[in-house]
C-alpha cells in the first residue's frame, strides 16, 4: 500500500475523534513512514511494516479515549472503561449546568457579543475611511484641470497634486492596515469558537 | 510477557530512551527493540499517555523538508524513572522469594 492510501484509510477510520487526535496520529504515522523510507525501505514496505490498518485505527481510538479521560499511566483496562463513562457523564453534567445557569451567563455572553460586533464595526469604519481617502484623492485629481483653467496659478496646482497623491497613499495604507486587523479578528473568532465548541465535545 | 507488566515497562523504556537526549518516534523504536517487543502502533498510545501525564513534552523540528516530532523528558518523567529503580529492588526481592519457593 502507498503512504497516501494508508493515511486516507487511517483518517476515514478516526474522523469522529477530536481534531487534535486526528492531526497527532496522522502526523505520527506520516513521520514513521518517511523515516522508514529514509532508512532504506521502499514506500510499500514502509507502510506494510506498520501492520494491520484496522489494529492501528483501534489503537489510535483507544488512545484518544484514554487521553480524554485523563487516566493515570498505570490504570487497569476496567478502570479505563469506568473513567470513560465518567467523562461522558461529566460532559452531560456540564451541559445541564450550562442550560440551568442560562440567565446568569447569557448577560455575559451578549455583552461579549456586543464588544465583538463593535470590533467589526471599527474595522468596517476603517475600510470606509480608506475608501473615502481614495475618493477624495481621485476627486482632487479631477478638480485639477478646472483649477489650472481658472486661475493659472502654478503653486496651487502643485499643492493640489501633492494632496491628491498623499490622499491616495493614505487610502492604500489604511486598506492594508485594516486587512491585518480583520485577519487578527478572524483568528480570534476561530479561537473563541473552538473554545466554546470544546465544552460540548 | 504478561501484557500488564509489559505496559508498565514500555512507559519506562520510552522515558529511558529520551532521558539522555531528546528523540523521535522511529529512533525510540530502534533503541528499545533489542530489549522489548515494540511496534509503531504500540508506541503511539504510550507517547500520548506519557504526554497527557506530563511526563514528556513534544516539539517539532524540520528535517528534510518535513516536520519531525521530538520528545523531551519532563521532571515528572525523571521522577517516574527514579521511582522505577526503587520499585525494581522490591521486584528483585519478590523474584528471590518466588524462585526460592518454587525450588522447595
Amino acid at each position: 500500500m502507498k503512504k497516501d492510501e494508508f493515511l486516507k484509510l487511517l483518517r476515514d477510520g478516526i474522523n469522529d475523534l477530536p481534531p487534535e487526535d486526528i492531526e497527532n496520529s496522522i502526523s505520527y504515522y506520516s513521520e514513521m513512514i518517511d523515516d522508514s523510507i529514509e532508512d532504506g525501505m521502499s514506500e510499500d514496505e514502509a507502510v506494510d511494516s506498520l501492520g494491520d490498518t484496522r489494529e492501528i485505527i483501534g489503537r489510535v481510538r483507544t488512545a484518544s479515549g484514554r487521553k480524554a479521560s485523563n487516566i493515570p499511566v498505570y490504570a487497569a483496562p476496567d478502570v479505563q472503561a469506568h473513567n470513560q463513562n465518567k467523562i461522558r457523564n461529566d460532559k452531560l453534567v456540564t451541559i445541564v449546568i450550562l442550560i440551568a445557569t442560562f440567565p446568569l451567563w447569557c448577560g455575559f455572553f451578549f455583552g461579549a457579543l456586543g464588544i465583538y460586533i463593535s470590533l467589526w464595526a471599527v474595522i468596517a469604519s476603517f475600510y470606509v475611511c480608506s475608501f473615502a481617502f481614495a475618493v477624495s484623492g481621485v476627486a482632487t485629481l479631477i478638480a485639477l484641470p478646472f483649477f489650472i483653467a481658472s486661475s493659472q496659478f502654478m503653486p496651487g496646482v502643485l499643492i493640489l497634486t501633492g494632496c491628491a497623491l498623499i490622499l491616495m497613499a493614505l487610502s492604500v495604507l489604511f486598506f492594508f492596515g485594516t486587512n491585518v486587523l480583520a485577519k487578527l479578528l478572524c483568528k480570534l473568532t476561530d479561537v473563541c469558537v473552538r473554545g466554546i465548541a470544546s465544552i460540548f465535545r | 510477557m504478561d501484557t500488564q507488566l509489559k505496559r508498565g515497562l514500555l512507559d519506562i523504556c520510552v522515558l529511558a530512551a529520551i532521558k539522555s537526549e531528546d528523540s523521535y518516534g522511529y529512533k525510540i523504536i530502534k533503541d528499545i527493540q533489542p530489549y522489548l517487543q515494540i511496534s509503531e502502533s504500540s508506541l503511539y498510545p504510550v507517547l500520548r499517555r506519557l504526554e497527557t501525564a506530563d511526563m514528556l513534552s513534544v516539539y517539532s523540528v524540520e528535517h528534510n523538508g518535513r516536520l519531525r516530532k521530538y520528545y523531551r523528558i519532563n521532571n515528572k518523567g525523571i521522577m517516574r524513572l527514579n521511582a522505577f529503580s526503587e520499585e525494581w529492588k522490591e521486584l528483585t526481592a519478590i523474584y528471590n522469594y518466588v524462585t526460592r519457593e518454587v525450588k522447595k
